[in-house]
């Protein structure tokens, strides 16, 4: 099974995941012409590289974003959408960096406390 | 209209009010009784079933399956939630996918970074928990009732063996050692996503599950056939309350 590690529950398998598209940028809601919105609905880049994907976690309701190379299949990066500065560009990301899986330990650390 | 589809219920039945509301499982769990099997009323007036026979506190050692459903249970979401929950004196764990336990035996869950889920002690029957506001002008702004009373059911494996059953259904490791008191796992267990808690109620280790209540009576068959291998079953709350 293939593994994906989601930024809010730590490793899990693939099968817990549903895939969301590529994270674009909406055109200009004002100016755009038609052929852009039909670009921007129907098609999608379909090459090589690195591509930055929504993904949904369906046991916690997450949605957050991955980095995934389009040859070797490989995952790169998972992180909250918050820290995505394109997406928020002024949001803080204090939030999401404490929303990482820690380890058992670090589990029994806090708790103990 | 055709006659077919004419009701004389009234729009909303408090069936969750109601003493003959039962969870799903009942008519399972008094097959596995001797007899009727004894029943308690919870906070809200539904029924839950008490004992399931003599042997419950031996099962519930090695692995005993509780059916909590019908035992009261509410969430909030929202950025105000955490100082509002705080200022009502319930513990805070300090990041998502932590559960802390309050004096009087409440649970506290964090599944996101503003979303919390309060379970009720089996001591007072969800008297507390069933005191907290449900709608939406009762709460501060920013603070949001969730429902999942109605959209989740509560299963709760008990005893020693807890991480093994729950190793034959899960990809997570959940034994004690990987999986400490107050932790949360949000999987999927034997297909069914749910979200798991590591507690300790009157003494036992315990895992509860809340998964979706379409899904329990699922769930139900599927916890009865793993706890076999550990001479456990299903038992009723009085195990997990002091005297």
């Amino acid at each position: 099974m293939k593994i994906m590690p989601c930024p809010l529950n730590g490793p899990r398998n693939i099968s817990e995941f549903v895939y969301g598209g590529e994270v674009t940028s909406l055109p200009d809601v004002e100016t755009a012409p038609d052929k852009e919105w039909a670009e921007h609905t129907f098609y999608a880049y379909n090459g090589t590289g690195v591509a930055k994907e929504w993904w949904y976690h369906v046991a916690s309701g997450y949605w957050f974003i991955a980095e995934r190379h389009r040859v070797t299949d490989q995952i790169l990066r998972t992180y909250d959408p918050s820290e995505d500065r394109t997406l928020f560009p002024a949001a803080a990301t204090t939030d999401a960096a404490a929303a990482t899986q820690p380890s058992a330990e670090a589990v029994k650390e806090e708790i103990t406390e | 209209m055709s006659e077919l589809y004419k009701t004389e219920q009234p729009a909303h039945v408090g069936w969750a009010e109601d003493e003959i509301a039962r969870s799903v499982n009942y008519r399972r769990l008094a097959k596995t009784a001797a007899g009727e099997p004894e029943m308690i009323k919870t906070a809200s007036g539904s029924s839950v079933v008490k004992r399931v026979d003599a042997n419950d506190a031996a099962r519930a050692q090695k692995a005993g399956v509780v059916e909590l459903t019908m035992l009261p249970r509410t969430g909030f979401r929202g950025n105000a939630t955490a100082e509002w929950l705080a200022g009502q004196e319930y513990p805070i764990p300090v990041r998502p996918n932590l559960a802390a336990a309050c004096a009087e035996g409440n649970w506290v869950l964090r599944l996101s970074q503003r979303e919390y889920w309060l379970l009720a002690n089996p001591n007072d029957l969800g008297k507390a928990i069933s005191e907290l506001p449900t709608s939406m002008t009762e709460t501060p702004a920013g603070c949001y009732p969730l429902f999942c009373m109605d959209s989740h059911a509560w299963l709760m494996l008990t005893g020693e063996h807890v991480g093994e059953v729950l190793s034959k259904l899960s990809a997570v490791d959940m034994r004690e050692q990987h999986f400490p008191l107050g932790s949360i796992a949000q999987t999927s267990i034997a297909r069914v996503n749910a979200v798991m808690v590591r507690q300790q109620i009157n003494g036992l280790p315990a895992i509860s599950i809340l998964c979706d209540v379409a899904s329990s009576d699922y769930l139900w068959t599927v916890l009865m056939d793993a706890v076999q291998e550990f001479d456990g079953g299903a038992v009723g709350i009085d195990v997990l309350r002091s005297a």
